[in-house]
């Protein structure tokens, strides 16, 4: 019994690892992706919708994010092109590249109802179970940032993603807005092919 | 003459405990692990661990027995950007290394029946590791079995000449086969202090 005893501690004690969750939050995921078919430096302007960030979600039938938060994201997407070397141009003006930036939020929901262990008898003798519903949310969202090319369009009138970004958990972050800022940064650090000679 | 006689004999009792001796022992502990492979993935020292291990005397010089232990190894990578052009991840790493042990081990008693009773051994069993990135909210893990020998050294040290209870002391060496290609893990080697207390039955 105190062999079993001691086994079970040095088995509980082994299983639980993981970082605490706050420091998971200090710093989110960039992800970028290079068309290696793509030569950067001979596109000279861009265009993109400022203001205003896409949604793409399952929990809003809303599809446009119109407040501070898309304004300084937008902001922040725009003068990191513009320090690449492109010129921002209004929509009608012929540009070269288009930015397309959006959040994919996905919201869930999962319940289950568990019966978890014999409990004893009752007064009157009867063995009974007990059950109770677990509930767990899960909530996520990337912003994901696309570069078109404009310029080149193939025979199916299909514009060509020549640069994209996931940055994500948004939720799953200690500082919304600043970490965002820094990933957007981070993304065109990363990428110095994207650059207007 | 005789004086120096006295303190002679008296020294060795002290030391020897002749007399005595045992038919198992049993120490749990714990033990502090230095990685000495792989330390870009966690390295580390492990100071969460446990060890059990199990000896029977076969003879007055030979124990043999098994081990039974798990170590833990952590890592906080700073922020860095991974992968190979055309697609980079720019990400803050922590990484997670659980080896559980099971070996089958022997040790020579140098001092059987002594207060301080040094010892040499050798191990072999298998380990099975687990290892785990985290980063943000995402999580990646691989888990991987090899064979592990394990040469040691060490001494129980009982609290006296007539004790069957005493500290268990020594220094090891682990080497496991356990390989992980994606994470560029081709072995798991690690030196390790052990420290724990032992029970000795007599027989």
């Amino acid at each position: 019994m105190r062999y079993l005893t001691l086994l079970s501690l040095l088995a509980l004690w082994g299983c639980e690892i993981g970082p605490s969750g706050g420091l998971l939050a200090e710093t989110l995921v960039v992800q970028t992706r290079e068309d290696e078919n793509t030569a950067y430096s001979f596109y000279n302007t861009f265009t993109m919708a400022v203001d205003t960030l896409g949604l793409v979600s399952n929990a809003t039938r809303d599809t446009l994010f119109v407040n501070n938060y898309s304004k300084t994201i937008t902001a922040k997407i725009k003068g990191g092109m513009q320090t690449a070397g492109y010129q921002f141009v209004g929509k009608k003006q012929n540009p070269d590249l288009g930015v397309a930036a959006y959040v994919v939020e996905n919201y869930s929901v999962y319940q289950q109802v568990s019966y978890p262990t014999y409990y004893g008898s009752n007064y009157y003798g009867y063995g009974g179970y007990y059950s109770y519903v677990s509930t767990s949310v899960s909530q996520s969202a990337t912003l994901v940032i696309e570069l078109l090319d404009l310029k080149n369009r193939n025979a199916q009138n299909q514009l060509k993603v020549i640069w994209l970004v996931y940055v994500g958990d948004l939720y799953f972050s200690n500082d919304p807005v600043g970490n965002v800022l820094e990933a957007i940064d981070q993304a065109f650090k990363q990428s110095p092919y994207l650059k207007k000679n | 003459m005789t004086k120096i006689l006295v303190v002679v004999l008296g020294f060795a009792s002290v030391i020897t405990g002749l007399g005595q001796d045992f038919r198992s022992q049993i120490s749990v502990g714990t033990d502090w692990n230095f990685p000495v492979s792989n330390k870009e993935f966690a390295g580390n020292v492990s100071f969460r661990s446990l060890k059990i291990k199990y000896r029977d005397w076969i003879n007055e010089k030979l124990t043999v027995g098994g081990d039974l232990g798990f170590a833990h190894y952590q890592d906080r990578l700073p922020p860095d950007v991974y992968g190979t052009a055309p697609t980079l991840i720019y990400a803050e790493l922590f990484t997670h290394a659980t080896s559980y042990t099971a070996t089958l081990a022997g040790e020579y008693q140098f001092m059987p029946y002594a207060v301080v009773m040094p010892h040499a051994g050798f191990g072999l069993g298998v380990s099975h590791n687990q290892y785990f990135l985290f980063y943000n909210r995402f999580e990646d893990s691989e888990k991987s079995w090899g064979l592990i020998l394990r040469p040691h050294v060490g001494a129980t040290v009982r609290f006296g000449k007539e004790a069957t209870w005493g500290i268990n002391a020594g220094i090891q060496f682990d080497f496991a086969t356990s390989k992980v290609p994606d994470y560029d893990y081709k072995n798991f080697s690690t030196v390790g202090f052990y420290l724990g207390v032992i029970k000795l039955r007599r027989a």
